[in-house]
This record gives structure tokens, C-alpha cells and sequence, in this order.
């Protein structure tokens, strides 16, 4: 802590006759106390919080208060096995190959405050880029958090949108890699591309550990309110050693279970094979916009008649579900939690005529997000079928989605995309 | 020389500076000291080398038989009202002729006959030996479940089906449809656009640890709720109340587990006239092999406000 300016306060002072320092002796103490007070309140060390909205909606659902003891019981845990952010640690899960996907290393490097070592070497890198916005938890509700729109990701959910696997998987490392790299087009993110590659590898391996941290606080919260009776304890290590065995292998099973999805998803990224280079892209545009508005591909239904994103704008995404934003007592207690809870906003499907795509502008990118769907969020996937499928299948074929990429890609620049042509007349002239 | 008025004007400041500081409401945290971390953490990887994912499931007794567990499901009291849902989308076929659509969460039928209640095995059931799944389950394991949606609505309000079957999303509608099947845990999630008048497969790959919500997001009206057992023993009441598993496993003391949408877990119930307290929806019975034992529960209305 720096102390300097309580001593210079001293040392000035005994240059006043004593007497009235006497005099005065209340009004320096108390500002001496609060000058201290005012450097100690904010030097604290950095501690991961609670999640407290899924406690509370846990609390709710099961109709049973989430205890003190559990509190502390869940705090044991979190610590035992993830650390601190100051001392990040990777848990021993047994089967589940974790070094695939935390490394020691890298969680050592990205975590802790912002320094160097002798050599120059960074540290706290995650604090220094990610933490203002994606908070030091990584709740997505850091300083910055509520002034953005949207609003950072809060990774405990395990949740993530831009990615190559289907629906519920993980990000692979590349996934993670690219957005790291080129950012998010149209949101608050940028683009990293700057930092040397053994700083990003560190922070690729920090988010997915606080996203590992924060799913398995999740299920561990679950699993205390939904499977464990009011006096049974989450974890409790003045109990008998059998006992504590039974807690401590639930606890890494539920925690394998998580980690193991981190592992997997390095093999599910669908694979794709190019379009035809040399198809005919008008033919093929015109395809993409009949399937656009057709009942099959159904997109007109929330991206609108004229594409701009608003056919369906009254939906949430998953992460502001959880507040139930549509039951307005509930989203009071939600809300009354704290700042760190963020008002609701709705979801609104993209504006697919400015050419700003959210994960990436590549047809491939484009092409992924209509096969898969978007995860947190009401973009569905399509219904594939295969390409020799019968006459009359229900369904969108793999070169189907092309025609829709094509077409979707084509509407920046279409006539209408373009701002209104103002008559000379009516123009404004410089000076 | 510090006047009073300096004085005062430092002490206003510093105030002010020890309020403002640190304005912005965190996440309760509870702090741990570092020599607990060790101590839990040595507790928690304590003879977890290699091998040992997670813990070994209990052995128990093979059944001895089979035996019938039916009842029904009452509410005692008024029921609160069914709210009148806003729909505003292809309203000629969801709600034709302007009629009102109710979200009908609490169904009640005459004389408190509660449609919509989940009961089912929570015991870990060895879903491969035949000595505790019942021949007549086999012709279903790998079936077809029908899950329909028409005039969108979800003809089910809660839909249940056994971790290994396949769900048949269908959409009977002339408007497509999207089903987000929103499973975070367990089961798969899936979110997948039905075309009008056609179906989509859906394969949960694992059972839920709880029934999860199912939605459409092209009419964020419809919702319904969906749970993929692990074991073919679970039942959905209908609209005179009653369910019945057949074939339960006799002669091991099974869990069982009581859900409906809006009341959660059923905690406080009576069963025969006998107040029963079932901690988290949870209650045990052991039955004996060829019984046929008839549960007749009732439920206070209080429970669904």
C-alpha cells in the first residue's frame, strides 16, 4: 500500500506549534482515518464473487434458502479446486486429459495483477486486456460492462457463439484463437492481433478456465439445491474420511463432466466442404433469396421482409433468460442483487444489410452460423439433408446453405442497402 | 495555519473520496485463507491419480421381480388461472379467428385431476441389464417419441422420453417453426428450425439432470418443458390425473422423483390421506414383486402460486 500522503500530512504539520495540533487533534485524526481508509478500500486483493443471480434463481426454483454453510461449503470448493486469481490452479480430474486444455503455465501468465518479471515478461495479462469489461470473474460484468452494447460475454455459462462445433459444444482452440484475433465486428471487441502468440495462448487457456470455473460453480450450485437434502453438506472437511471421499469424488464428477466437453470439442468442428467455385453466382443468389423467404429455411421470420433484423425483436438470449425478463417480479430480485447485474436488453437478429457479421465475413463463417445455429441465442440451426435426398424432403441440402450464404452476402449491396440519394437541390453546401 | 473552514472543506473531501471510491456493487464473495485452499485441495485430489473420473456407482441387489407403481394427482384449492398468452405472429394459423390462447401451465381437470405431472425413477438405473429393465421396455428403447406442435402451441405441455430414444419434433403447422430444445447439461441442447407441415429428429445423447425448457423463437409464446430420463421409468400424468409405471424393478428400494412446471418439485404433499414431506420432489418405495400399488396424492393449491 502507498502511504505517502498521511506521512507528508505529518511532517507539514510539525511545523504548527503544538498547541494546535492539540487543538485541532480530532479533525487530523479523522482525516488521517479516512485518507487511510480511502487508499486501504480499494487496494484489496482481487477475489472471484459468487454467482449470485444463478444462487438466487437455484433459491427460487427449489423454494429453499442457499445456506451460510453452503456459502462457505461452495467457497472451500471453488478455491480447492480453481485457486485464486492472483493463483490460478488446474484440478486434478482424474480421466479427463485437462492438460489438453489448461496449461499451467499460460494460467500463470495470464492470471495475477499487471507486471513483469526482470526479464520483461508480461503478467496479468488478463487483468491488463479482458478484466474491465469481462470482469476479474469473468462475469462479463466488469467496470466497463454496463456501458456497452452488447454487453461483454460472461463466460460462466460455457456458453459461446462464434465457433465451428454444433449446438452445446465447446469452442475449439482455433475458434477461440480467431476471435481473439480479428475481435468482434459491431460489438466492443477488438482485435489482439498485436500481442505475441504466447500471450494469446495464455489468454486463450484463462477464459477457458474461468469458463470451466464458473459451469462448474454452476453444477456444483445445482447440485447443492437439487439433489442434496437441507443438512447434507456440499463439502465439509472435518467429516469423517469416507464421507469426504464421497463429497470429493461428486464434486470431480460433476467437474469432469464439464472440463470433458473442453476436451471433446477439439474433434467436433463440423466439417465443410467448398462450394463449387464455378457455380453460377447469379443462379445461385437467386436460389439463396427464394430459400430466404421460402417456409423451409424460414429466415424472413426474424430477420425481417426486408432483411434489416426486424422480424422478431421481442426475444432475450440465453444469458438474460436466466433473468426472466419477462416476469417483472422476479427481474426486480434479480436486479436488486446489484449493479453487477445488468438491465436487460433484448435480442435482436442481425442486419444482415450492412455487411457487419458478428463472427466473421467469411463465407465460411457465414455458413457456419446458418448450419449450426448460433448458441445462447434464437438462431436456429438448419435441417440438413442430403444432397441426392428424394424430391419433396424437407429440408436444406449443403449447397442450399451456399446459395443462402451468397445471397445473404449479397445484400449490402443491393440498391436499397445503400443510403437514399439526396437531389442536388436539397443538399447541403459546404463552406 | 489550518482554519476550521480549510479543516472542514479536507474532511468534506476525504469523505467524499472514501464514499466515492469504491461505488460499484460486486458479487458477493466469501473470502478463503490460503492455508484452507491447501487443505481442501489435498482433501479433494486425494487418490486421484489416473483412473478415477468419478465416483463408483453404488452396487446394488439385483431385483427380485416386477411390480406396477399408478396413482393420481390432485389439487386441493383453486388453481390460479391460466394466463392469456400475446400472440402476435402468423395469427391466422396460431390463433385463428382471434381466439385467446392460454399458456395452460396448471392443467386442472374435474374434480382437481392435475394434468402435467412428471414422476419418475431418480435411482441410477443399469439401463443395460435385462435383470432391471423389463422385456416389455426393450420394443421402445430405441422408439420414437412424439413431440407435435400445431396452432403453435406445443400439443405437450411437458414432454418425457427415455435417454435413448429419439424425439420426433414434428411441426403440423403451414408456418415453420424453430424447437429450442434448451438442455445445458445431460442431454444435448439443440435448436433446430422445423419446416412447416415436416419433423426433425432429435437425439439427447444423455439424460437431463432435470426437465429443461423447450421454446420457439419465431413465436416466443410457445414453451413447454422436456426431460430425458435415463431409465424407461417415468410417467407424465394426464387429464384425469393418473399416471402408471409398469415394470419397476421389485424388491430394491427405488427413488423416485415428483416435478410439475409451475409448483417445481413437489414438496408437501399428502399420499392416501397421509401428510408426506418429500424433501426436493424425492420419496422412496420399495415394492414387492406382482404388487400393484396405487398412489393417490394430493396437493395444495398454495403450491402453484
Amino acid at each position: 500500500m502507498d502511504n505517502g500522503p498521511p506521512v507528508l500530512a505529518i511532517k507539514n504539520m510539525s511545523r504548527y506549534p503544538s498547541k494546535l495540533i492539540l487543538a485541532h487533534s480530532w479533525q487530523r485524526c479523522t482525516i488521517l482515518v479516512l485518507l487511510a481508509g480511502a487508499l486501504v478500500g480499494c487496494t484489496t486483493k482481487a477475489e472471484f464473487s459468487e454467482n449470485a443471480v444463478y444462487i438466487l434463481k437455484q433459491e427460487l426454483a427449489s423454494n429453499a434458502e442457499f445456506s451460510q454453510q453452503r456459502h462457505l461449503d461452495l467457497a472451500d470448493v471453488m478455491a480447492g479446486m480453481f485457486g485464486t486469481p492472483d493463483e490460478p490452479n488446474v484440478p486434478k480430474l482424474g480421466d479427463v486429459e485437462i492438460s489438453k486444455i489448461l496449461d499451467a503455465t499460460h494460467l500463470y501468465v495470464a492470471s495475477g495483477p499487471v507486471s513483469s518479471d526482470e526479464r520483461g515478461r508480461a503478467r496479468g495479462l488478463y487483468r491488463e486486456h479482458c478484466a474491465h469489461c469481462h470482469g476479474v470473474t469473468g462475469d462479463g460484468a466488469g467496470p466497463t460492462a454496463a456501458f456497452l452494447n452488447p454487453y461483454p460475454r460472461d463466460y460462466r455459462m460455457g456458453i459461446f457463439k462464434f465457433k465451428s462445433t454444433p449446438k452445446g459444444g465447446k469452442p475449439t482452440h482455433e475458434d477461440l484463437k480467431d476471435i481473439l484475433v480479428n475481435g468482434i465486428p459491431g460489438t466492443a471487441m477488438p482485435s489482439f492481433k498485436v500481442l505475441p502468440n504466447n500471450e494469446l495462448e495464455a489468454l486463450i487457456s484463462y477464459v477457458r478456465y474461468l469458463s470451466i470455473r464458473g459451469e462448474v460453480e454452476r453444477s456444483l450450485v445445482f447440485l447443492a439445491t437439487n439433489e442434496l437434502g437441507a443438512d447434507e453438506r456440499l463439502f465439509d472437511i472435518s467429516a469423517p474420511a469416507e464421507v469426504k471421499s464421497e463429497q470429493a469424488s461428486l464434486i470431480r464428477e460433476y467437474a469432469a463432466e464439464v472440463a470433458q466437453k473442453w476436451v471433446d470439442a477439439e474433434s467436433q468442428a463440423t466439417p465443410i466442404e467448398s462450394p463449387d467455385p464455378d457455380r453460377d453466382m447469379v443462379a445461385s443468389i437467386k436460389h439463396g433469396r427464394e430459400l430466404f423467404y421460402g417456409p423451409i429455411a424460414n429466415c424472413v421470420k426474424c430477420h425481417g421482409d426486408s432483411a434489416l433484423g426486424d422480424g422478431q425483436k421481442s426475444d432475450y438470449d440465453d444469458w438474460t433468460k436466466e433473468l426472466e425478463p419477462t416476469n417483472e417480479e422476479v427481474l426486480e430480485e434479480f436486479l436488486g442483487l446489484g449493479s453487477f447485474v445488468l438491465a436487460p436488453r433484448n435480442i435482436h437478429p442481425r442486419n444482415l444489410r450492412q455487411g457487419v457479421y458478428r463472427g466473421g465475413r467469411r463465407p465460411i463463417d457465414l455458413f457456419r452460423r446458418v448450419h449450426n445455429g448460433i448458441d445462447g441465442t434464437p438462431m436456429p440451426g438448419a435441417l440438413i439433408i442430403p444432397d441426392d435426398a428424394p424430391a419433396g424432403t424437407k429440408g436444406l441440402t449443403k449447397s442450399d446453405l451456399w446459395s443462402l450464404v451468397d445471397y445473404v452476402r449479397s445484400l449490402p449491396y443491393e440498391s436499397i442497402s445503400r443510403p437514399p440519394v439526396i437531389e442536388q437541390g436539397y443538399q447541403r453546401s459546404r463552406m | 495555519m489550518l482554519s476550521n473552514r480549510t479543516a472542514c472543506l479536507i474532511l468534506v473531501a476525504c469523505m467524499a473520496i472514501s464514499l466515492c471510491g469504491c461505488p460499484r456493487a460486486l458479487p458477493p464473495s466469501v473470502s478463503v485463507n490460503d492455508t484452507m485452499i491447501d487443505t481442501v485441495r489435498g482433501a479433494l485430489e486425494e487418490g486421484v491419480s489416473s483412473g478415477d473420473g468419478g465416483g463408483t456407482a453404488a452396487v446394488l441387489a439385483d431385483p427380485t421381480g416386477w411390480a406396477t407403481l399408478s396413482g393420481t394427482f390432485k389439487i386441493n384449492g383453486a388453481a390460479p388461472p391460466n394466463q392469456v398468452l400475446k400472440v402476435d405472429k402468423d395469427t391466422q394459423v396460431c390463433a385463428p379467428g382471434g381466439k385467446q390462447v392460454l399458456d395452460n401451465i396448471v392443467m386442472v381437470g374435474p374434480g382437481g385431476a392435475l394434468q402435467n405431472v412428471l414422476v419418475y425413477v431418480s435411482s441410477t438405473i443399469p439401463s443395460d441389464n435385462p435383470a432391471w429393465i423389463h422385456e416389455s421396455y426393450e420394443s421402445v428403447r430405441n422408439g420414437e417419441v412424439i413431440f407435435d406442435q400445431k396452432n403453435c402451441i406445443f400439443l405437450s405441455r411437458l414432454g418425457a422420453m427415455w435417454s435413448t430414444q429419439t424425439l420426433k419434433v414434428l411441426n403440423s403447422d403451414p408456418v415453420g417453426h424453430n424447437t429450442n430444445l434448451d438442455s445445458k447439461r445431460g442431454a444435448t441442447g439443440a435448436n433446430i428450425s422445423v419446416p412447416a407441415n415436416s419433423s426433425v429428429p432429435y437425439v439427447p445423447g444423455g439424460a437431463s439432470p432435470a426437465p429443461f425448457p423447450v421454446s420457439c423463437s419465431i413465436h416466443p409464446w410457445m414453451k413447454a418443458s422436456m426431460m430425458v430420463c435415463d431409465s424407461p421409468y417415468f410417467a407424465v400424468t394426464d387429464a384425469n390425473g393418473s399416471f402408471s409405471i409398469a415394470n419397476v424393478p421389485a424388491g430394491v428400494e427405488l427413488e423416485y422423483r415428483v416435478w410439475h412446471e409451475k409448483a417445481g418439485y413437489l414438496q408437501e404433499v399428502t399420499v392416501g390421506g397421509a401428510t408426506e414431506k418429500w424433501s426436493k420432489g424425492k420419496f422412496k418405495r420399495e415394492l414387492a414383486a406382482g404388487d400393484d400399488v396405487k398412489l393417490d396424492v394430493v396437493i395444495d393449491a398454495s403450491a402453484f402460486q
